[in-house]
């Protein structure tokens, strides 16, 4: 029994330095913040000009941004944290009249018959001077008017949140009922068409 | 009882390290997971606009970045501080945005492809003619799903 060695235990305690340096090198080639943004679609370049479709002006929502970045919306000079409720209000689909889209009754799946607008659009334009800033606190805006709506909706439908919804559900009021429908469409220069 | 309190006389027992290094490792496989590894160092000063409405970027080996903004401060005595675009790890004009896409297009799969995104990392100085320009020729080149970078906020008013 004298051949029963223990096997010599291997020194662990240089371990948690080699670990450390590992750890520090981790810590340095990677990035930690998770990145948000407003995901948009972008309209596919055609390269006809589509004059020929002229969308009827109730049923457009025109934001307009200058480059000192003052803001208007149909017509009229308001302030940034307006958009949202004027937004709601445009697309509000209990509103009915002149000013507002034109409506339109349609079976929908999972929601029956129901008073959609036919076209809403809004037409965000903006000058090149106009700063990304404002912009973006104006796309953010028109979003949170679509989500809002969509989520009060949702309630009232299926008693729960847009984000709580199913797929199929999402997939109609996200796309029939609310689109996102902010036009990113030919970018027109203010400054230049008041020429 | 002076014969028993001689026994107790005891050294501060030493601290077992054997289980540190597997807490670093556990430190280690956390990062790892979490965290993706850092593609180009940014050249350009970016200060993301707040917004409420902002959507999670699932899927980061689906996005393509571009950075644009004035150069960081310690360049801006060599650069000045006219508004540049940065392509993967230098700067570029608006019509090299073309050749980007398409080699970034060449990474992904043909079944990735479709669900390519384009993150806008603009800073919020930045005049809206340039990322117009850039918008047109994304959408001369087919890249359509875009993303305008913003920083998560409460409220922005």
């Amino acid at each position: 029994m004298a051949n029963l060695k223990k096997t010599p235990q291997i020194n662990a305690a240089s371990m948690a330095d080699i670990s450390f340096i590992l750890f520090i090198f981790f810590l340095m080639v990677t990035t930690m913040g998770t990145d948000y943004g407003l995901i948009r679609q972008l309209p596919p370049m055609s390269d006809v000009p589509n004059e020929g479709t002229e969308i009827n002006k109730r049923n457009v929502f025109v934001v307009s941004i200058n480059q000192h970045n003052n803001l208007m919306v149909r017509g009229e000079y308001k302030d940034i944290s307006q958009l949202r409720e004027m937004a709601k209000d445009f697309f509000d689909l209990r509103n009915a009249g002149d000013e507002y889209p034109e409506k339109i009754q349609e079976d929908l799946p999972l929601i029956g018959l129901t008073t959609i607008n036919k076209t809403a659009v809004v037409s965000l334009q903006n000058d090149r001077g106009t700063s990304y800033k404002t912009y973006i606190q104006a796309q953010n805006e028109l979003a949170g008017a679509v989500h809002e709506l969509r989520d009060e909706f949702c309630l009232q439908k299926f008693g729960k949140k847009y984000d709580d919804c199913t797929q199929e559900q999402q997939d109609v009021v996200g796309k029939d009922v609310f689109p996102m429908a902010i036009s990113e469409a030919e970018p027109k220069d203010i400054s230049k068409t008041k020429k | 009882m002076a014969k028993f309190r001689k026994d107790t006389i005891s050294e501060t027992p030493e601290l077992a390290t054997t289980s540190l290094p597997d807490i670093i490792f556990m430190l280690i496989f956390f990062f790892m997971v979490t965290t993706s590894m850092r593609k180009s160092t940014v050249l350009v000063l970016q200060r993301m606009p707040d917004a409420t409405e902002v959507k999670k970027l699932e899927n980061k080996s689906l996005v393509s970045y571009i950075n644009i903004g004035a150069p960081r401060p310690e360049q801006q005595s060599l650069l000045g501080t006219a508004t540049r675009i940065q392509l993967n790890d230098k700067f570029a004009a608006v019509d090299e945005i073309q050749e980007f896409i398409a080699s970034e297009r060449e990474k992904r799969s043909e079944n990735d492809q479709k669900l390519m995104t384009t993150a806008l990392k603009i800073d919020e100085e930045v005049r809206m003619g340039l990322v117009t320009d850039v918008k047109q020729t994304l959408r001369r080149c087919g890249a359509l799903r875009i993303s305008y970078t913003a920083r998560k906020a409460d409220k922005i008013f």
